[in-house]
């Protein structure tokens, strides 16, 4: 049976909590908005949000570790559909064998499920580097994003821990949501396309560190196959040292 | 601030000189403190360290690298910013560089700064000059971030002491692995004037770890240096055995070892390309003896080299065979450790399955231990699998390791990590 729900974490807890009171095994985990293979072998059952119910599968997960609660918080975040499944088997495995399941490493629903985890926690990590802002004219720092995974909101408390007092946006443009802080505290907007007008400064400051990447680098070492590893080139687009030329544009 | 832009093309120019000078100290790191932000200040460091950047050299850009002068009294022969040498000179004022260095930070493009100088007129002035700076970041512009100083030979202790306050980590370079080769090519810079301030940032990084509250501690980040690769005929073995001393002797955080890069007119020094299937061996060795549990001298004699036709742990394993195969099943972590085939991640992984169940062939693969390496030095439940004899079992690793390593140049492990 393929279960459908609403794409929301407290929809997938439903799920979970339906699948063991009714003992069916799921054979696909879909969210309603997204298109799925209707199958000649599935029927098809969507699965409403309660909010009870879902606090309550919460609540076991936590029961048993906390940690893993914080994981299957971070595994939802992952773009490919395939997640609701993997982490329906994980917890399958987590409510069976309780906290031993943490130490299966061996086990392949373990193993894919921490993949998922640290793919997720490695683009945070990545973006924490490689996310750039520009200084607009209005004094608020812009920075343009594209992750592969839902991150955006994850990003916060780093930067507003770093840059106390500093008004700053960061902008996940494939997704066209905003995170908007004015130094203290965040929110976040839908945004499609913006508008901005950067500062001289800034302007000047971008070409300072094209010069600097330039004078870092030691040609006699050359080797972009390492470079891609570390560095591939979906996160370049919005990297300064990257850009042909600097001009206005804020992108 | 404006002033400070009204000549942005000359800013411009020497801050092209100045990183440019800076370069050959490969430190990159920004990990290993975690200074907080404070009320009305920007910035805080990151215990794991950030990558903000990667070059075409496949190196990391974490921090602000640069020259304060190049204008250098010194002649060190392998140096490019040596007297001798005809290049452009300049040099930044601390508030030019404080500017600099917040402002490339609120954007995100660093951690913070990795400040040397060249020695201009005297060691004490160049390091007074890098502390006022260090300062006039950390009080006047409230800057949080890393700061990595570097330490000048000759210079007074107090100046070192005092600026441990306020940097995260402090270096000193040794650059040349024996007094020899440091007399035959940096005859101004003394055994003595390296040792000294290394000492010294020993006991201030012990003190201040043995401190309660660990806070404001001075050198959170502790000490660093960095080696010459190939500048001088010393071996991998005198390396290493100087490496794990310093270690021991001074609780140094890393040793970074860098291939000579030919850029001076000395006949003293070679003018081959820079070898970095060495570097990447002796950072391989590196490792080993920090995370894996080897000695020195377990992988070579004091006057040989590693061989470059295997990493160093394979090496060492076939010439321990009596040491294999061990049961995967039951052997300490230990000797997981010292299996080619399993690095430190997937021996915790072991250990950590072991907890729960017994493993098998296939267990091992799906947690991502080299199989077609660690096959010939293991047993899972009593089975091998590997090959016995012994010179078939060293062609095929031979070959396992050269199609990995492409060229001489092409190492597709990381430049400044070890991990296998």
């Amino acid at each position: 049976m393929l279960f459908i729900y609403d794409g929301s974490l407290e929809g997938l807890m439903c799920v979970i909590f339906t699948a063991y009171e009714t003992g069916i095994e799921p054979a696909g985990i879909y969210p309603s908005h997204k298109e799925y293979q209707t199958s000649m072998l599935y029927e098809s059952k969507y699965i409403s949000t309660d909010m009870q119910k879902a606090a309550r599968v919460a609540t076991g997960i936590k029961r048993i570790s906390y940690a893993a609660y914080a994981d299957v918080l971070l595994a939802f975040r992952h773009m490919i559909s395939e997640k609701d499944m993997v982490i329906y088997k994980f917890l399958r495995l987590l409510f069976d064998k309780k906290a031993d399941a943490l130490k299966m490493l061996n086990h392949p629903d373990v193993i894919k499920f921490n993949l998922f985890v640290s793919q997720v926690n490695h683009e945070i990590h990545r973006l924490h580097g490689f996310l750039r802002f520009r200084e607009t004219a209005q004094g608020v720092f812009y920075a343009p994003i594209s992750p592969d995974h839902y991150i955006l909101d994850l990003l916060a408390p780093h930067f507003m821990n770093r840059y106390k007092g500093m008004p700053f946006c960061i902008h996940d443009v494939s997704r066209s949501k905003m995170l908007v802080c004015d130094g203290y505290s965040t929110r976040l907007i839908a945004a499609g396309e913006v508008e901005i007008e950067l500062t001289e400064r800034e302007m000047l400051m971008q070409l300072i560190w094209k010069d600097y990447y330039n004078s870092v680098n030691i040609e006699q070492r050359a080797n972009p196959r390492l470079q891609r590893q570390f560095l591939p080139t979906r996160y370049r687009k919005f990297m300064t040292e990257f850009k042909n030329d600097i001009s206005k544009s804020h992108i | 601030m404006l002033q400070t832009y009204v000549n942005s093309m000359d800013l411009q120019q020497k801050i092209k000189i100045l990183a440019d000078g800076a370069k050959y100290d490969v430190s990159c790191s920004s990990s290993g403190s975690n200074r907080a932000n404070q009320k009305g200040g920007i910035g805080n460091a990151s215990v794991c360290g950030i990558c903000h950047s990667f070059t075409p050299d496949g190196r990391c850009i974490s921090l602000l690298k640069i020259l304060l002068s190049n204008n250098c009294c010194f002649d060190c022969l392998y140096c490019l910013n040596r007297k001798s040498n005809d290049i452009p000179r300049a040099s930044l004022e601390p508030r030019e560089l404080c500017e600099l260095t917040i402002n490339l930070y609120k954007r995100n493009y660093i951690e913070g700064l990795f400040l040397s100088s060249a020695i201009e007129y005297t060691p004490n002035n160049t390091m007074e000059k890098l502390l006022t700076t260090v300062v006039m970041l950390r009080r006047h512009y409230n800057f949080n971030g890393y700061i990595h100083l570097k330490a000048i030979p000759h210079s007074d202790p107090k100046l070192i002491h005092e600026a441990a306050k306020y940097a995260d980590r402090i270096s000193v370079n040794i650059e040349l692995p024996t007094s020899q080769g440091l007399k035959l090519l940096a005859p101004s810079k003394t055994k003595d004037s390296i040792i000294k301030p290394m000492r010294q940032l020993s006991l201030i990084y012990q003190e201040s770890q043995e401190q309660k509250n660990k806070r404001n501690a001075p050198l959170p980040a502790g000490q660093t240096t960095q080696l010459i690769i190939g500048a001088t005929p010393d071996s991998d073995g005198t390396i290493l055995k100087l490496s794990e001393a310093l270690y021991r002797i001074y609780s140094l955080k890393r040793v970074y070892y860098s291939a000579y890069v030919p850029i001076g007119t000395s006949s003293l020094l070679p003018a081959t390309p820079p070898n970095t299937l060495r570097e990447n061996r002796l950072y391989q060795a590196d490792w080993l003896i920090r995370f894996y549990g080897f000695n020195a001298d377990e992988l070579g004699d004091e006057n040989s080299n590693l061989n470059y036709l295997l990493d160093p742990k394979t090496d060492w394993a076939l010439r321990n065979m009596a040491r294999f195969p061990i049961e995967i099943n039951t052997a300490p972590y230990e000797e997981l450790l010292r299996v080619p085939g399993i690095g430190v991640k997937g021996a915790w992984r072991i250990m950590q399955s072991r907890k729960v169940g017994s493993l098998t062939w296939e267990d091992l693969k799906r947690m991502r231990i080299t199989l077609k390496r660690a096959k010939h030095f293991i047993t899972v439940k009593g089975k091998f699998e590997g090959i016995e004899n012994y010179s078939k079992l060293s062609q095929n690793l031979i070959e396992q390791s050269s199609s990995r390593q492409i060229s001489m140049f092409d190492s597709d492990q990381g430049l400044l990590t070890g991990e296998l």
